[in-house]
């Protein structure tokens, strides 16, 4: 089991402290709005009602002793109190802030019992009976109810997901699991969860979360003998939000277990061993056509050591808190509760220390793009492989293909919005990718910063190009530019010829200045840029490459009827060779755009001055 | 292109013996022998030995400039300067005897001779060209003679040989090969210098000569321009005047290295090479400028065996055209005079002389002149009369002859491979756009502005041949005369 | 013609140093110790003798007029001669016979040598060849003289050379001798890129390979080499090495059969130089050292040679490592389960390539040369191993050697179409240091036709390159 020190886990620092429970004083957590409330005597000493950080401020009030409290809720907007005090009836008040007035109460069916109530909605009351729900919306001023709607079906124990407005209704002991979203008034049924017949699960054993904007039920099975624990997790992705059995987690232990979900991670907690294991559904598994079977993305890990303050008889203390300790109690998606100590942690994922502790850079690419935080991560840990004396090529191959996948689609999605796809098609902003690594992004933060290797430079970036080559985005003029320098500094023209005439390097006119200022170190630089500049067509730079060459005729050949005469007799003239000064003049001399020109044009005619000199005839 | 049933210049009977340029020396086109028989006198066998000594005098007394050259040249063989020379010419008696060096003096260069010699005797077989970057090194061996060139010009062997073998026939044109051989087989390390003082100044003259005129390459000759009535009446003028003369041979008047009339003995004819070395002789001799002269001289091609007697004067102080009168005769230089001095009253009545003097002045026109705007030269030359045409030099060769004329070279030979010749040849260099086309009737070789596209070529081409065409009678010597 | 013919043929070859014979003068002394290497040894010493004699009295001749470069060749009406002085005071000599045609004339019959028949360029670069592929194995001949010595010098040539002129077919070399190019595998660049990666993963795993090289059959994909060694390597490979490996395989079977068949789990992998068998140390054999020479100095390397799927990937491995057999087992074991997808991905692509539709006579051959990484392109060579085997008539090709002598005259973009006398049309451009050459048969076509056809066929061939404009 791995060292605190590189424990990828932890628990929030500052923690939301309440009172602990004691024989005066309850405690109620409302995953919904996430509210601690602790409740003295009943609330007759006081209810003080703690969110989810400590810095918004706890909220005060007292009740009447009408007995014990069994649950304890405020509506979503905290006007509306609602506490059940027995399996009948719930009683509701309206809140102003600081204290409670004008009591109202609502009772079930005749022999029904209350299994518990939700806060659905806004002044929306659903009450899960173990005949059904019960669905009301609640009118503070009048201090009254009315029904929307109600179902029935048995239910024996149900568990609520806030965030997606499911409930799962257990019967059977929990072999029956019959899902239903209640929304706007109205509440369906939607398919059963598959599950083995006869399968039964306990009440803790299942959670409700959502892994990637995907509604899922995860249900953690305990297996008989010597086969270890899994979770199956059953996505709500069918039609109609039908649960598909689409997950299974290998957990290779068995004992109790509680379960989190960080940033689409799923984090499975082992009291026995003290230790979390972490999944990722996203990654890629052995399947069996219909199921992926997940085993754990690193080393199982516990939280790193935390502690809190508390009052002591002359100063306050520092108190290590019992880490994976019996009164925990998990909700979601990553809030434990130590009832018995007063706190609520918020788990924390140490991005970085989980990937130094995955060997596979593939894998650890894989997870850190898929992660909020994940960019400089993933960068960080580039660097760190690419800098090794002898980094693993192949598996940087991979990682590069992970990262331009991600690249290509956002790539092709920018040039959708630019080619002005059909207006009302919905911009899917949403899409854009938690980590996205452009030639950029690569460029700046990879290669300008990995040691200078030249060799080491070449290998990685044609590792890139191929990457980027495999996923048809075109690479840009600095990652061209970069192949190109880096290997003429190792006076590689041999290899570049060969990348530039497979088309490793793309054509592009600064490049091919930059081969022609080469032209100096190896004459295949200046064919290579000619190449270049033919398959772009840009035959003005051609000629311009000819002529400082002295190849003037053949510049002229090019240029046609676009010549700038003076330029050419210039160039003919410097050249100091007679014959080409007669060869350049009687082009213009014989062609019947130029002739003209030749005779109107002033400054033209010192060249046929030079020309008669030389040849002292008084032709032309 | 341009279509005829007869190409431009082609004439009902020829002027000169149509020959290929690279064809083997050896073969003579006739005999003198013959013609002394027909004519039943004296042998030529005893005309020799008594002629060559003055022969020697009419050539020596005018040598200042040769010689002086060699004093010049004193030390300049193992300087740069020397190794650097374009081209070498060397000739060498098979027994080792320097007899000519192009540049320095032979003796001098005895070692060099040497080493030349030994190479030649040591490959088991017989050595014909060596190949060193720009460095072209050609033997012929000539019995009794080898000749060497050395050459940084580019051109190709075979024109090489050639050049080699106009020097060879330079040489047996002052002594015949008869002679030659005759000396070598009595006297094998005999120094042919002492018979050949002055040749070496024709040499030097034909080797300049070759590297200047496409005629050597093309083996063929040029005339001067005259309208054919014009022509005619002077070749029948010449014809009228030497009817009556026993055994002339050939009347040949020329003027700046063209042949303005030719006429000769009924079933003779004169080879082109024959003429190059007469064209030659005039231009290389000043003094024949100021006096008549009478000399023998071998035709090589014509009968290599013999001479024949030249009687060589311009026509008058007024017209610089020369007359050369070629008999088998030793002794009529006076007839001859006589006759030359009718021709030329003859041609002045007729106003002759003013038209050779007219068309002498006038230089050709250039191809620019005549219409041809991106033509900058060419050479035409009809095969079965072996006569060509060229336009007069304009820009940019006027700068540098010697290159259009390497560049005719090239291409000619690049026609002529032997085992793959060509029928037409296109090409382009950053310099110019050369043309070669070589059919049954003519060769021509056009060098165009480098720009000029294909189409307008060919276009041009065509339009240049009607231009030769419609003026082929005023640019070539059609009708032949006899006597 | 009629009559009997002759081709070319291999008279003598010899390798001659001056400076180890008597010094000047001296005839006495024994001439024969100049002598290293001598082909035909049927030849007797005096003949030897006097054949050296000769070409140091032309070496020494030529000198006087301080040439361009040392003498070439020499040309008389029988023989060509041909000299190479690869190192101070050696000489290398190549002798050859001139082709003969016997013609009959009116019942006469007389013998014709073909003096330009045998170009001078063509067999000067076969010379020189003969010598850098020695150089490859054993390094220069001086190198021997300084490590080892002169009978250790005098013995390599005596096997290198008698066995290398027996490979080499006189009479088929031409143009691409000149060249001595490399064939590069049109690929996409994908494919390219994995290939590219593969090879960077193994010289960063090992990193004593220095270089690598990638080929599939006879194309190279990718050469860490620079293009003059690579040339020579090459040479050896497509000459000599895999054509003898080839055929074990064609009873193997190598070319996947259908791109899909999961075949990976087969093990085609093989060393063609190294152990045969991975099992056994003894079997690790003589791996060939190889002399290169680009990067300035000399470099001495193992070239070790893999084989898979008709791909062959070449490990230069510094000359100072110590082969371990585990090092093959690694490398097999690395290799050939990537090797065999890549190899799969390459088959795919060459299948789909669009085979040029059966050349008719007419339709225009071509031949393509980049001087600065020796690639060359030939539909006029069905094969790259001389065996004559072209799809146009040898005076053609004789023509395009002509072309590519002359081409010196027209600059660095010059451009020239001849018709030959058999109406052949050829066609040759140099432009931004490559050359093209085609060869078209068309009897009535015009010139303008035949520019047209040209410009056409360079823009098809030619179309992602820079070539100046006709």
């Amino acid at each position: 089991m791995s060292q605190d020190t590189d424990s990828y886990l932890e628990l929030s620092d500052d923690p939301v402290r309440f009172e602990p429970v004691n024989q005066l004083t309850n405690v109620f957590f409302d995953d919904t709005n996430k509210d601690v409330f602790t409740v003295r005597s009943g609330g007759v000493m006081g209810v003080v009602v703690k969110g989810p950080s400590e810095n918004n401020k706890p909220l005060n009030f007292r009740m009447e002793d009408r007995g014990s409290v069994l649950s304890i809720k405020l509506s979503l907007d905290r006007k509306v109190l609602a506490v059940q005090r027995t399996n009948t009836s719930i009683e509701l008040m309206n809140f102003n802030g600081d204290s409670l007035e004008s009591e109202y109460s609502i009772s079930c069916k005749k022999n029904s019992n209350i299994l518990g109530f939700i806060w659905s909605n806004l002044n929306e009351l659903a009450i899960v009976t173990d005949h059904g729900i019960e669905l009301y919306t609640v009118i503070p001023d009048k201090k009254s109810l009315k029904q929307l709607k109600s179902i029935s079906v048995t239910v024996q124990w149900f568990v609520w997901c806030p965030k997606n407005k499911i409930a799962i209704l257990a019967s059977a002991h929990g072999s029956q699991l019959q899902p239903v979203s209640i929304k706007q008034g109205c509440i369906n049924k939607l398919h059963k969860v598959e599950t083995e017949s006869g399968r039964m699960a306990l009440e803790r054993d299942v959670t409700l979360a959502t892994l990637y904007n995907v509604p899922a039920v995860l249900i953690l099975r305990h297996q008989s003998g010597p086969q270890t624990a899994e979770v199956h997790v059953h996505t709500l992705t069918g039609p109609g939000l039908a649960p598909v059995k689409a997950h299974v987690l290998k957990l290779g232990l068995a004992g109790r277990f509680a379960i989190n979900v960080v940033d689409d991670l799923i984090l499975v907690h082992h009291q026995a061993s003290r230790s979390s294991q972490i999944f990722d559904i996203s990654l890629p598994g052995e399947s069996d056509g219909t199921v992926k079977y997940h085993t754990m993305v690193a080393p199982r890990s516990s939280f790193k050591a935390t502690s809190i303050s508390l009052p002591g008889l002359v100063e306050p203390q520092a108190h290590d808190c019992e880490l994976y300790s019996p009164n925990w109690v998990v909700f979601q998606p990553n809030i434990v509760i130590d009832a018995k100590l007063g706190c609520l942690w918020h788990i924390n994922l140490s991005l970085l220390q989980l990937c130094n502790q995955i060997n596979d850079l593939s894998i650890c690419t894989q997870v850190a793009l898929k992660r909020s935080n994940g960019k400089p991560v993933l960068l960080k840990l580039l660097l760190k492989t690419i800098n090794q004396n002898q980094p693993p090529l192949d598996k940087l191959q991979e990682a590069f293909n992970h990262i331009n996948f991600v690249y290509r689609d956002w790539v092709e999605m920018e040039l959708q919005s630019q080619s002005g796809s059909p207006p009302n098609a919905p911009f899917p902003k949403k899409t854009i990718p938690r980590v996205l690594i452009d030639q950029s992004t690569m460029y700046e933060e990879i290669f300008q910063k990995m040691e200078a290797d030249l060799s080491k430079t070449e290998r990685v970036l044609v590792c890139y190009l191929a990457s980027l080559a495999e996923y048809g985005i075109p690479a840009q003029l600095n990652i061209n530019t970069l192949i190109v320098s880096t290997l003429v500094r190792q006076n590689k023209f041999t290899a570049l010829q060969q990348l530039l005439q497979y088309g490793v390097i793309s054509d592009m006119k600064p490049l091919a200045s930059l081969l022609v200022s080469l032209g100096n170190m190896h004459p295949s630089s200046t064919q290579m840029a000619l190449d270049m500049l033919a398959r772009l067509n840009a035959s003005e730079e051609i000629q311009e490459i000819l002529l400082s060459e002295g190849q003037i005729l053949s510049a002229l050949k090019i240029a046609k009827d676009k010549a700038d005469p003076r330029k050419y007799l210039t160039a003919a003239q410097n050249s100091g060779d007679p014959t080409l000064l007669h060869s350049v003049l009687y082009y213009f001399r014989n062609h019947p755009k130029f002739s003209i020109v030749l005779q109107n044009d002033q400054r033209l005619h010192t060249f046929i001055n030079e020309y008669n000199d030389i040849f002292s005839t008084s032709e032309v | 292109m341009a279509d005829f049933d007869v190409e431009p210049g082609a004439a009902r009977d020829n002027v000169l013996v149509a020959s290929e340029s690279f064809e083997n020396f050896e073969q003579m086109s006739s005999s003198l022998e013959e013609i002394m028989s027909v004519n039943a006198i004296s042998t030529a066998a005893e005309i020799e030995d008594d002629t060559t000594t003055n022969t020697q005098e009419d050539i020596t007394h005018n040598q200042e400039n040769g010689s002086e050259i060699n004093e010049k040249q004193e030390d300049v063989e193992n300087s740069l300067d020397w190794t650097n020379k374009r081209k070498h010419i060397f000739v060498i008696s098979t027994a080792g005897k320097p007899i000519y060096s192009r540049y320095g003096n032979e003796d001098k260069l005895a070692w060099l001779f040497g080493v030349m010699l030994g190479l030649f005797r040591y490959s088991r077989d017989s050595i014909k060209s060596i190949h060193a970057g720009d460095t072209t090194y050609v033997f012929l061996s000539k019995k009794p003679l080898i000749l060497v060139a050395v050459s940084k010009t580019g051109e190709c062997v075979n024109q090489l040989t050639l050049q080699l073998n106009y020097v060879f026939n330079q040489i047996v044109s002052m002594l015949t090969l008869k002679r030659l051989t005759k000396i070598y087989d009595e006297k094998a390390n005999y120094d042919l210098r002492r018979l050949l003082t002055g040749v070496d100044r024709l040499i030097d003259h034909l080797l300049d000569f070759s590297e200047n005129e496409p005629a050597f390459t093309l083996g063929a000759i040029q005339c001067l321009p005259l309208a054919i009535s014009e022509r005619d009446s002077i070749s029948k003028i010449i014809k009228d005047a030497c009817s009556k003369i026993r055994n002339l041979v050939f009347a040949i008047l020329l003027g700046n290295n063209r042949l303005i009339s030719l006429v000769q003995m009924k079933k003779y004819h004169l080879h082109p090479a024959d003429l190059h070395l007469i064209f030659n002789l005039v231009q290389a001799t000043e003094s024949l400028k100021y006096s008549e002269s009478w000399t023998p001289l071998c035709l090589p091609r014509f009968d290599n065996s013999g001479y024949l007697y030249a009687h060589v004067s311009y026509l008058a102080d007024d017209c610089q055209a020369c007359l050369l009168l070629l008999t088998v005769e030793k002794d009529v230089f006076f007839p001859l005079s006589e006759a030359k001095q009718k021709i030329v009253e003859k041609l002045r009545m007729g106003n002759n002389l003013e038209h050779i003097n007219t068309s002498l002045a006038a230089l050709e026109e250039s191809a620019l002149a005549t219409g041809f705007p991106e033509l900058r030269h060419y050479l035409y030359k009809c095969k079965s009369t072996v006569q060509f045409y060229q336009p007069a030099l304009c820009p940019p060769y006027t700068k540098n002859k010697v290159r259009l004329i390497e560049l005719y070279k090239r291409a000619h030979q690049k026609m002529h491979c032997p085992t793959r010749p060509l029928k037409l040849s296109f090409e382009r260099s950053s310099d110019e756009a050369v043309f070669s086309w070589d059919t049954k009737g003519f060769e021509l070789y056009a060098v165009f502005e480098p720009l000029i596209d294909t189409a307008s070529a060919i276009n041009c081409v065509s339009k240049l041949l009607n231009w030769i065409k419609k003026r082929e009678d005023k640019l070539f010597h059609l009708n032949a005369y006899t006597f | 013609m009629g009559g009997m013919n002759k081709e070319i043929e291999l008279q003598s070859f010899f390798i001659f140093n001056s400076a180890f014979g008597p010094k000047e003068g001296d005839l006495e002394g024994d001439q024969l110790k100049k002598i290293l290497y001598y082909y035909p040894s049927t030849d007797n010493t005096r003949v030897q003798e006097d054949n050296v004699g000769l070409v140091e009295g032309i070496v020494q001749f030529t000198q006087t007029f301080n040439p361009s470069s040392p003498v070439s060749s020499l040309h008389t009406s029988k023989l060509r001669q041909l000299y190479f002085q690869p190192e101070p005071d050696f000489w290398v000599v190549l002798t050859l016979t001139l082709p003969i045609v016997t013609k009959v004339k009116e019942n006469a019959t007389s013998v014709e040598y073909l003096e330009e028949d045998l170009q001078d360029n063509v067999y000067e670069a076969a010379l020189k060849q003969a010598y850098y592929m020695y150089r490859l194995f054993w390094g220069t001949f001086q190198n021997t003289l300084d490590k080892n010595d002169l009978d250790t010098l005098k013995l390599r040539m005596e096997i290198f050379f008698t066995a290398y002129l027996k490979s080499i077919k006189i009479s088929n070399l031409d143009i691409l001798t000149i060249f001595g190019g490399i064939q590069y595998l049109p690929l996409d660049r994908q494919t390219f890129l994995n290939i590219q990666c593969f090879v960077n993963f193994i010289e960063s795993k090992w990193n004593y390979i220095a270089h690598t090289a990638f080929l599939y059959n006879e194309h190279i994909i990718w050469s860490g080499l620079e293009p003059n060694d690579m040339q020579m390597i090459y040479q050896y490979l497509t000459g000599t090495l895999l054509p003898a490996n080839v055929e074990t395989e064609l009873q193997g079977g190598s070319m996947p059969r259908n791109t899909a068949s999961p075949f990976i789990s087969l093990h085609h992998g093989r060393f063609i130089t190294g152990p045969t068998n991975l099992k056994q140390a003894k079997t690790i054999g003589k791996v060939p050292k190889v002399y290169l020479f680009s990067q300035g100095q000399v470099r001495e390397y193992h070239l070790v040679v893999y084989r898979a799927l008709s791909a062959t990937v070449c490990f230069f491995i510094e000359g100072k490592t110590e082969l371990a057999l585990n090092d093959f087992k690694a490398l097999d074991e690395f290799i050939n389960p990537k090797l065999s997808s890549i190899v799969n991905d390459i088959a795919e692509y060459c299948s789909k390539q669009v085979v040029t539709p059966s050349s008719t006579p007419e339709t225009p051959k071509f031949i393509y040369f980049n001087k600065l990484n020796l690639a060359y392109k030939s539909s006029v060579h069905l094969d790259n191993k001389h065996t004559g085997n072209v799809t146009c008539n040898k005076d053609s090709l004789r023509v395009m050697s002509d072309m590519k002598h002359t081409n010196s005259y027209l600059g660095l973009d010059g451009e020239n179409i001849v018709k030959t006398t058999n109406d052949y049309w050829v066609f040759s451009k140099t432009s931004n240091l490559r050359e093209f050459y085609i060869v078209l048969q068309q009897k009535n076509a015009s010139l303008i036709g035949i520019s047209e056809e040209v410009k056409r066929l360079c823009e098809t061939e030619l179309d992602r390159i820079f070539f100046h404009p006709m």
